[in-house]
């Protein structure tokens, strides 16, 4: 081996898309403005942003605006209303009459939310939004700090004590359904199904105003409207238009609901339901038990009448379900869909938000190899079934956001499946080293490629490695065995982010693929003439190199190299390997587009260390059997 | 008989008399005296319907941009300026609010822009009175603006005076759900400021009734639409908050791996 002579190959798989990079320049270097120019009161404040179009008059420093004073960002509480701004810039704050607090919104004190209760109404707001508006409507307003969520708040507000006011007057007992506290009046006592005389304001806690024990001038059940939580259930309303219980049935052969009417006292829907299993007027939104959704709605001569209903029952639950695609969908049920040529699966996470592809798994749905080859120009986009209707919702271009199923809890032991457009966190995966890196779905959405599979394999037994330098992000050596000799493989995107023409060149250059392949001189060791042979891989045919690699046409002879390292880089096969991998790194290499196009010689190039360089003969044959297959 | 008529003839002319008296006694109230009645109904000016549609109007269009009668700071989306509420212009970064208090600022630009369309019904109304053949005195009106969860009040302080009945403030309310878009308007500019990001599906299960859009563009920036079927009316804005660029960008991976 003493005249054993190496000659180290680069060979890089290139993806090019064609318009070159944007590279910042500091010769336009970024102040934080602390307002740009224009007229009018909504100019932008605190805005990076050359010097040209800032404010001349204010404040501007070359510098990010986390460093200025002026722009320091904090909350903006307005004390007259008692809403708050996140994330305002000190001086926006303050010209919009704020104070300001330098503290992020979920830390300051007068942010803090808590449960609102106005009547029968009940939001999350704030300690001083919540008397703002029991200002403004004239209620006493309740307000509870312990209580921050929203579905609590408006339970709370259906368990407030509940009644019948009524008011003596010259023309009889007038009477409102209202709340202890707002009705004001004395207490009143019904003995023998008969209220007792009082005083002129009195309140019966738990009496619908029309109970026959009132005698008050409501007459029941009058008519039916949508009321409840959001309007989504059908009520009785008496004469005087006051609630009362929830519809459960009325026919024409019947004059009262007498299971609603409960006797003249107030019941909710549970209670009504041990009389009833079928409460007609408790429509159910979201859907369950077989239910894909109903809401309460006018009665229309579209929606067809129940002739053996009261006509008095002008409302009724809407089913509010769709059919996609001759599928029924529950309401607000949402899913993702692709374009027709994106075989990529949609992402999906389990009920424990994780997410059910692993690069263990064997199904081609979810394994880890399924991922990340969206064709060029691919999109997601969500749909979601609401009120009858559906509503189409785009992710962000260039699969800078994609589409995730998942699933929600919409009753006790109930899931319904959803969608949601998310950031696609592609940006770190090509630096991670190892499996559990990779897969870490809290910070970023990357898939492992194990050496299990082919083409990461031959990459790894070729010591092929990924190797772009881009402003100090250094990413080499990624399938090396040394480095990680457990756990042989790639870390690519979970989903390949889409180009916008302005930076391909850049991320593309990231996903080359080079690996050294060794010669060894051949058995005429002491030839004078160096040469490539036929079957060799960097040289031409009739290109001939002296013993530094130059090339002299007058150098004959028929003595070759012998590959005596990584031959495997010199066939189709890895480069169909290298070209997997680029293509997953975005719109690179070698592949096709939504419209089924296949990108092919302009897709990527092979280039070796020394010149002329080389090809693998039939390389593009075989790329193309590949993505055929992807089709 | 003689008696009788006399008696008659009598009575007659003392009811003649009292009738005189008691005319007068009205007339020389109403002319010499002149009595009060203040009233704060502006029906009696026909001026209700003129300022409910100038509101209604007004509303409808301003929601459009914002909110904002000149949007400045803006996103041209479909030929239309969009202010931007959330903005930043780097990468991965959350944006600062441009518009803290979305129903503040409404209810100040919408108090602004109706101002002349109210004085214009206040004096049309006038007018009219005046061609009718009443006699008018008209005040200087100041309008204030109160926005209720349901309705937006428009008090008018013009004292004025008609005939012989004086106004001092005219009340006028317009019913309008902007006060419910508004509050969904905070809820997004929160999220997005917060986390760049909006679950448009699951606000519109939580507040019924209108129809949350987001539309999404190349640069990042996000146009978010909010329409009340019930009312129509339609409310947009822009933000730009922890944008990604398409594909590679150097500075921002750099800023992207750090936050990691």
């Amino acid at each position: 081996m003493a005249n054993a002579f190496k000659i180290y190959s680069l060979i890089l798989l290139l993806g090019i898309l064609l318009i070159p990079a944007i590279i910042a320049s500091d010769s336009n270097p970024t102040y934080c403005c602390e307002k740009l120019k224009g007229t009018g009161d909504n100019v932008g404040s605190c805005i990076s942003a050359p010097i040209s179009q800032c404010n001349d008059s204010l404040r501007k420093v070359q510098s990010s605006c986390e460093n200025t004073n002026y722009c320091q960002v904090g909350t903006c509480f307005d004390s007259s209303s008692g809403l708050c701004g996140a994330n305002t810039a000190k001086s926006t704050c303050l010209a919009s009459g704020g104070e300001f607090i330098a503290q992020k919104i979920e830390q300051a004190p007068q942010c803090q939310l808590g449960c609102c209760v106005l009547l029968e109404n009940a939001k999350i707001t704030t300690l001083t939004q919540c008397k703002s508006l029991g200002t403004f409507s004239g209620i006493n307003a309740q307000y509870d700090p312990s209580i921050t969520s929203s579905s609590e708040c408006i339970a709370k507000s259906q368990t407030k004590d509940m009644g019948a006011c009524v008011t003596q007057t010259d023309t009889g007992r007038q009477c409102i359904l209202t709340s202890r506290g707002e009705c004001g009046g004395s207490e009143g006592s019904i003995v023998s199904g008969l209220y007792q005389e009082g005083d002129i304001k009195t309140f019966y806690s738990g009496y619908l105003c029309s109970a026959g024990a009132l005698a008050t001038t409501c007459a029941k059940q009058a008519k039916t409207e949508c009321a409840g939580q959001d309007d989504e259930d059908v009520y009785w309303f008496d004469s005087c238009g006051n609630k009362e219980n929830i519809y459960t049935g009325l026919d024409n052969s019947e004059t009262i609901d007498k299971i609603s009417d409960n006797n003249g006292l107030i019941a909710n829907i549970d209670d009504l339901k041990k009389k009833t299993s079928d409460v007609k007027g408790n429509c159910d939104y979201l859907g369950s038990d077989g239910s894909f959704g109903t809401v309460c709605a006018q009665k229309t001569k579209e929606d067809g009448t129940d002739d053996e209903e009261s006509t008095k029952v002008t409302n009724f639950c809407r089913n509010t379900s769709c059919t996609y695609d001759g599928e029924p969908k529950r309401n607000t049920e949402s899913w993702c869909e692709t374009d027709p040529n994106n075989k990529n699966p949609i992402l999906k996470i389990n009920s424990e938000n994780k997410f059910v592809n692993d690069s263990s798994s064997k199904d081609p749905n979810t394994s880890a190899e399924s991922f990340g080859l969206e064709p060029v120009g691919a999109e997601y986009i969500r749909k979601q079934c609401l009120d009858g209707e559906i509503i189409t919702d785009s992710c962000m271009s260039y699969r800078k956001e994609v589409c995730i199923e998942g699933t929600k809890l919409v009753s006790d032991d109930e899931y319904q499946p959803i969608a949601g457009c998310v950031a696609n966190r592609w940006e770190s995966c090509l630096i991670q080293t190892n499996k559990d890196d990779c897969n870490d779905y809290v910070n970023r959405d990357c898939v492992w490629l194990s050496s299990e599979s082919d083409e990461i394999e031959i990459l790894a037994d070729t010591n092929s490695r990924l190797l772009i330098t881009e402003e100090g992000i250094e990413i080499s050596k990624q399938t090396e065995k040394e480095r990680d000799g457990k756990q042989k493989g790639v870390c690519v995107p979970r989903s390949s982010p889409g180009f916008d023409g302005t930076s391909s060149d850049e991320l593309c250059h990231m996903a080359s693929v080079s690996c050294e392949v060794t010669y060894e001189r051949g058995f005429y060791a002491g030839a004078k003439n160096w040469y490539c042979d036929k079957v060799g891989f960097f040289c031409g045919d009739e290109a001939h190199y002296n013993k530094d690699g130059e090339v002299d046409e007058t150098l004959t002879g028929d003595e070759g190299f012998k590959i005596i390292k990584n031959k495997e880089c010199t066939e189709q096969k890895w480069a169909v390997a290298a070209n997997k991998i680029c293509v997953r790194q975005g719109d690179c290499g070698s592949y096709n587009n939504i419209e089924g196009e296949h990108y092919k010689e302009n897709g990527y190039s092979i280039k070796a260390s020394i010149e002329p360089g080389f090809e693998i003969v039939g390389l593009q044959k075989e790329l193309n059997k590949w993505i055929d297959e992807k089709e | 008989m003689k008696e009788r008529g006399i008696n008659k003839k009598g009575q007659l002319t003392l009811f003649i008399i009292l009738g005189i008296i008691i005319f007068a006694g009205i007339f020389a109230f109403i002319f010499w005296v002149q009595p009060t009645f203040i009233s704060n109904s502006a029906s009696k000016l026909n001026f209700d319907g003129c300022v409910e549609k100038v509101m209604t109007d007004s509303i409808t269009e301003l929601a459009l941009t914002g909110g904002y009668i000149n949007p400045g700071f803006s996103y041209i989306y479909r030929g239309q300026e969009i202010p931007y509420f959330i903005y930043t212009s780097e990468y991965y970064k959350p944006g600062l609010n441009q518009n803290p208090f979305p129903i503040k600022k409404f209810e100040e630009e919408l108090s602004t822009y109706t101002e002349l369309g109210i004085e214009g019904c206040y004096s049309n109304s006038i007018s009219k009175l005046r061609s009718l053949g009443f006699d008018v005195v008209e005040g200087n009106p100041k309008i204030e603006m109160i926005m209720f969860p349901e309705s937006v009040r428009v008090m008018v302080n013009a004292p004025t005076t008609i005939s012989t009945e004086q106004y001092q403030e005219f009340v006028i309310d317009t019913p309008t759900n902007i006060n419910g878009i508004l509050e969904i308007v905070n809820k997004i500019v929160y999220e997005e400021a917060l986390y760049g990001t909006t679950d448009t599906f699951e606000l519109m299960t939580t507040n019924r009734g209108y129809l949350i859009q987001n539309f999404k563009q190349n640069d990042g920036t996000k146009i978010f639409t909010i329409e009340d079927k019930n009312y129509g009316t339609k409310y947009q804005f822009a933000t730009r908050s922890y944008v990604r660029p398409a594909g590679f960008d150097s500075d921002a991976l750099l800023v992207a791996l750090d936050s990691e």
